[in-house]
């Protein structure tokens, strides 16, 4: 058999017509072997199933969270009934009812009890991430900050400790086990079964290498794909609405496979005993997908727990500091907050009217210490991006969370908007109030409503986000491609 | 025992000479260096964070000034959960749980400030812990270390040449799996000795005898989880006739055993038993006191018989009539009326994380692993029931408060405490329980672990018979 140098044209370039034969050939007795390996089968099916359960668990996650969504929407609609029904009914009937008429909005608003939901995307079923860690749905009353009253869904400790079974475990976790299981005695499986030397005589062995891993590489993609195809039906995405986040999340898989294609393609280019590629391969494994990311993962220490307390806890004594201004100094405080909407000047202030311009320095300083909180968080998480280099794991698993909105990221910008849209909540109200605007149905209606949207995940910060990874292929794929030159002549 | 001795000596010989062993064995020792002394350094934040929040507090309960005493119970506390010392040898489910619960009258708040509930999808792949180390990496150096080893001398001839000078492959594999237990419990050994320096550094003789009762216990199930490592891997290698496959089929074995099944059994647990949502926890509560539960009658009943009875009692026909005051002694009815029904509800949600837990628990006896990673987080006091054990004292704190707050503003001189008052309400102290606590909870784990060492070690004395590959 004539030996060509590999190109780039390799594959449209006529004269390797004979080269494309050879690689059908060897495609073709690949399959028949794996059609002959009952364990490899075996292993497969398992595969199959255990994909299908993390799809199906992942799917019944979400139906879950938007199951308590939509109890919450259920009682916003009966709790919105009610506040139309008062704000509708005029009582003056009595003196002290005329005096608190002012503050209709402030009571119409306390019978609404307003929730704000960050709501499951259709990707979430495909890559849970920490959206059930996270609190998804904030009372943004005009009384509390959402920060200190923050309901936390009941959990199963033990359930997160475990983390999910969900398709992006599937392509993390057991993906790369399959691969190295397809691909690591590619060269020395033949040398164990004697048959290297009749193949050598035939075939230039960088050939072969390389011909094996495109088969196995073309029947990795296919089985991911299916699985992909499979996430996508089940979790009710569509080509209408979805398909830039398909694409994108299809790009992460590929990405990821070929990487670990690369990394095999490296240590068998060192032609090395099979037990010796199955044992370094193992540990690759290990120290990527285990030992880097959790060693990181220590680096990084709990928010400060004093802030924390302060965001948190708002009421009694913590708060007494602001409670004991004078009706003056509480007013002037509240005049001189920052904030983007028209200030409310009390001409009469009443009680009522200190009462909330204390409540909102209340609020403010809880907000102020979750900023804290926040702002460390922020800093914690691009400390966990900067050593992406070292960690590809983790920004694959970083990268399909951002498909699926459920990384921490995204949810500090919902809790960003959420704490934004009831400040601005509280002007609105504010505004009509102390002002002693009129308060009718049509200003009810008026209300602001939370309106949230999650950033797309482009392509370009797909890129920018991968590029280490990338790097890491080529650099695999070059070393290894010298190697088989070098050590197969 | 001379046999097991000199194949001992002739086995660490051997891995003495091998270059990758010496290459395992460093990586073994850096590896355990680093988790003790970062884990240590972080149970010093930890702790530094935690007791500084308590007492700040405390502080801010202690001068209060002079306020009455149901606004004080309204005020409330606020307890934070001590950091353990050994949860930095397995922080266990910690970063899932809150650490901090508000404590006041009338109604019992959710710990907050879950770890995990601020941090990325990093933390979902676990800290690397000594915990990880013992129960994960471990193992895996065991597999890689000692899969060859009966492969080996029969490739090489050296098993003829045992067994024709008289050493039975009974004696070669025992010898053979005691000496990578006791090369890997050495580990275990020096790595704890370091721990126990570094704890009796930290807290002197202070429940001293309590951690060195754990840590013995501690390493003692790893002994037995390393002999059940060694055993399946030598007695593997002896049935096999190729070493990749062999190695291809251990690694199998552990990813089974270690990552799908704990993940796969707690997500099946999540499914079988769906916890209630907050949402239908709080209504629960809220429609058990409307209707009543068990012996108890509706709220409203409850309390227009307390008022009747109270009366009757004292003779009076108005409630302001009473030689005391009676908001202090109803809200304390009140108080008591809704902690049944708390206990009811939050007990259900015990129980159905129990249920949950049940399924991982149960398959501990196929999986080893399953039952070394309960036992360890049980040792180390960082699983789901020291939390428990945590809410439940929190929760016994609060119901004292509240009812000695209550008994105040019913029969205390004012209506306003003194300024000295709250130096007589003692701190919240949690209590750590003892370790018989710890592990009579995790009977079947330690059914499992005893039963596989068992028979693993049947199979090492009677299954070699059938061993015909020389």
């Amino acid at each position: 058999m004539e030996c060509h140098t590999p190109r780039f044209t390799y594959f449209w370039n006529p004269i390797y017509k004979e080269d494309m034969s050879t690689r059908l050939m060897i495609w073709h007795y690949q399959f028949l072997l794996l059609m002959r390996n009952k364990q490899l089968l075996i292993s497969f099916l398992i595969l199959i199933a255990l994909a299908f359960y993390a799809i199906l668990y992942g799917q019944h996650f979400r139906e879950r969270q938007q199951t308590i969504v939509q109890g919450i929407e259920e009682k916003l609609a009966i709790n919105d009934s009610i506040a139309r029904k008062f704000v509708l009914k005029i009582d003056t009937s009595s003196e002290i009812r005329k005096q608190n008429f002012q503050y209709r909005p402030m009571a119409a608003d306390v019978i609404m009890r307003k929730f704000v939901v960050y709501k499951p995307s259709e990707f979430s079923a495909l890559s849970i991430g920490q959206k059930d860690t996270y609190p998804y749905y904030h009372d943004v009353n005009t009384n509390n900050s959402l920060h200190s009253s923050v309901i936390q869904e009941m959990h199963n400790p033990n359930k997160l400790q475990a983390g999910n079974f969900d398709l992006s475990f599937i392509i993390i976790y057991l993906i790369p086990l399959l691969i190295i299981a397809l691909s690591y005695n590619v060269i020395s499986g033949e040398q164990d079964l004697r048959t290297y030397t009749l193949l050598r005589i035939q075939i230039p062995i960088s050939k072969l290498i390389i011909y094996k891993l495109e088969f196995q590489f073309i029947l990795v993609i296919g089985l991911v794909l299916f699985f992909n195809i499979a996430g996508f039906l089940i979790s009710g995405l569509t080509i209408q609405d979805d398909l830039y986040n398909m694409l994108v999340w299809i790009s992460i898989n590929v990405l990821y496979i070929l990487f670990w294609f690369s990394i095999c393609y490296l240590i068998i280019s060192f032609n090395s005993s099979s037990s010796l590629n199955a044992l370094l391969l193992g540990s690759i494994w290990i120290i990527l997908v285990m030992v880097v990311p959790s060693a990181i993962n220590n680096i990084s220490n709990p928010p400060n727990e004093d802030e924390m307390i302060k965001s948190t806890f708002r009421r009694g004594r913590e708060t007494d500091v602001h409670h004991e201004l004078t009706q003056q100094q509480a007013l002037d405080s509240f005049y001189r907050l920052k904030h983007p909407y028209p200030v409310p000047i009390i001409k009469n202030p009443g009680a009522a009217d200190i009462m909330h311009a204390q409540r909102e320095l209340i609020n403010r300083e809880a907000n102020m210490y979750a900023g804290y909180v926040i702002k460390r968080q922020k800093n914690q998480f691009n400390e966990v991006l900067a050593y992406g280099p070292i960690n590809p794991i983790f920004i694959t698993q970083y990268a399909f969370n951002q498909v699926a909105a459920t990384e921490l990221n995204s949810y500090l910008m919902y809790l960003d908007s959420a704490e934004s849209y009831q400040t601005k909540r509280r002007y609105y109200i504010y505004d009509l109030m102390m002002n002693r605007k009129d308060f009718g149905i049509k200003e009810y209606e008026k209300f602001p409503e939370f309106t949230f949207q999650q950033p797309t995940y482009t392509f370009s910060k797909f890129s920018k986000d991968s590029i280490y990874i990338a790097g890491i292929i080529v650099l695999c794929l070059g070393i290894g491609f010298r190697q088989t030159k070098k050590r197969f002549l | 025992m001379n046999k097991y001795w000199n194949i001992i000596r002739y086995e660490w010989l051997l891995l003495r000479r091998d270059r990758a062993f010496a290459i395992l064995f460093g990586f073994v020792l850096v590896l355990s260096l680093y988790t003790i002394f970062v884990g240590y350094k972080k149970y010093q934040y930890v702790k530094q964070q935690r007791e500084q929040a308590a007492s700040k507090q405390r502080k801010l309960f202690l001068n209060q000034g002079e306020v009455n005493a149901h606004m004080a119970a309204h005020y409330g506390y606020i307890v934070v959960k001590p950091s353990s010392l050994l949860s930095f040898v397995d922080p266990g489910v910690e970063p899932y749980t809150g650490t901090t619960i508000r404590l006041e009258a009338h109604q019992q708040n959710d710990p907050v400030f879950v770890p995990a509930s601020g941090q990325s999808s990093l933390i979902r792949f676990g800290e690397l812990s000594f915990g990880l180390l013992l129960q994960v990496i471990f193992p895996l150096l065991i597999i890689f270390s000692s899969y060859r080893s009966v492969i080996n001398d029969r490739e090489n001839g050296t098993l003829k040449l045992l067994l024709s000078q008289g050493v039975s492959l009974r004696t070669l594999i025992l010898g053979k799996v005691l000496t990578y237990t006791m090369i890997y419990l050495f580990f275990l050994i020096i790595s704890v000795l370091i721990y126990a320096l570094l704890v009796k550094m930290e807290i002197g003789t202070y429940a001293w005898d309590q951690i060195l009762y754990r840590l013995l216990f501690m390493i003692l199930i790893y002994f037995l989880y390393y002999f059940i490592i060694a055993s399946i891997t030598v007695f593997l290698s002896a049935v096999y006739n190729s070493s990749s496959a062999l190695l291809v089929t251990l690694l199998a074995l552990w990813f089974v055993f270690s990552i799908i099944m704990p993940k796969a059994t707690a997500n099946f647990g999540a499914q079988y038993a769906p916890l209630q949502s907050k949402q239908s926890f709080n209504k629960s509560m809220v429609e058990a006191s409307k209707t009543g539960i068990d012996n108890l009658p509706p709220i409203e009943e409850y309390k227009q018989h307390f008022r009747d009875s109270l009366m009757k009692a004292y003779h009076v026909t108005d409630l302001k009539d009473l030689p005391f005051r009676s908001s202090g002694v109803l809200m304390q009815a009140d108080e008591t009326y809704r902690n049944v029904i708390y206990d009811h509800a939050f007990g259900g949600y015990k129980d159905t994380i129990r249920l949950q837990n049940s399924i991982a628990t149960f398959s501990s006896l196929l999986n080893p692993f399953q039952a070394i990673k309960n036992l360890s987080m049980a040792i180390c006091a960082s699983d789901v029931e020291h939390h428990f054990l945590f809410l439940e004292q929190g929760e016994k704190y609060r119901r004292k408060l509240v009812a000695e707050l209550n008994h105040q503003d019913a029969y205390g001189e004012h209506e306003d405490v003194s300024k000295d008052y709250f130096h007589r309400i003692p701190d919240f102290s949690y209590q750590s329980p003892s370790i018989a606590w710890s592990i009579a909870r995790r009977k079947l784990e330690l059914t499992s672990i005893g039963l596989w060492s068992v028979i693993l070690l049947g199979l090492l004395i009677s299954g070699t018979l059938f061993i015909k590959k020389i």
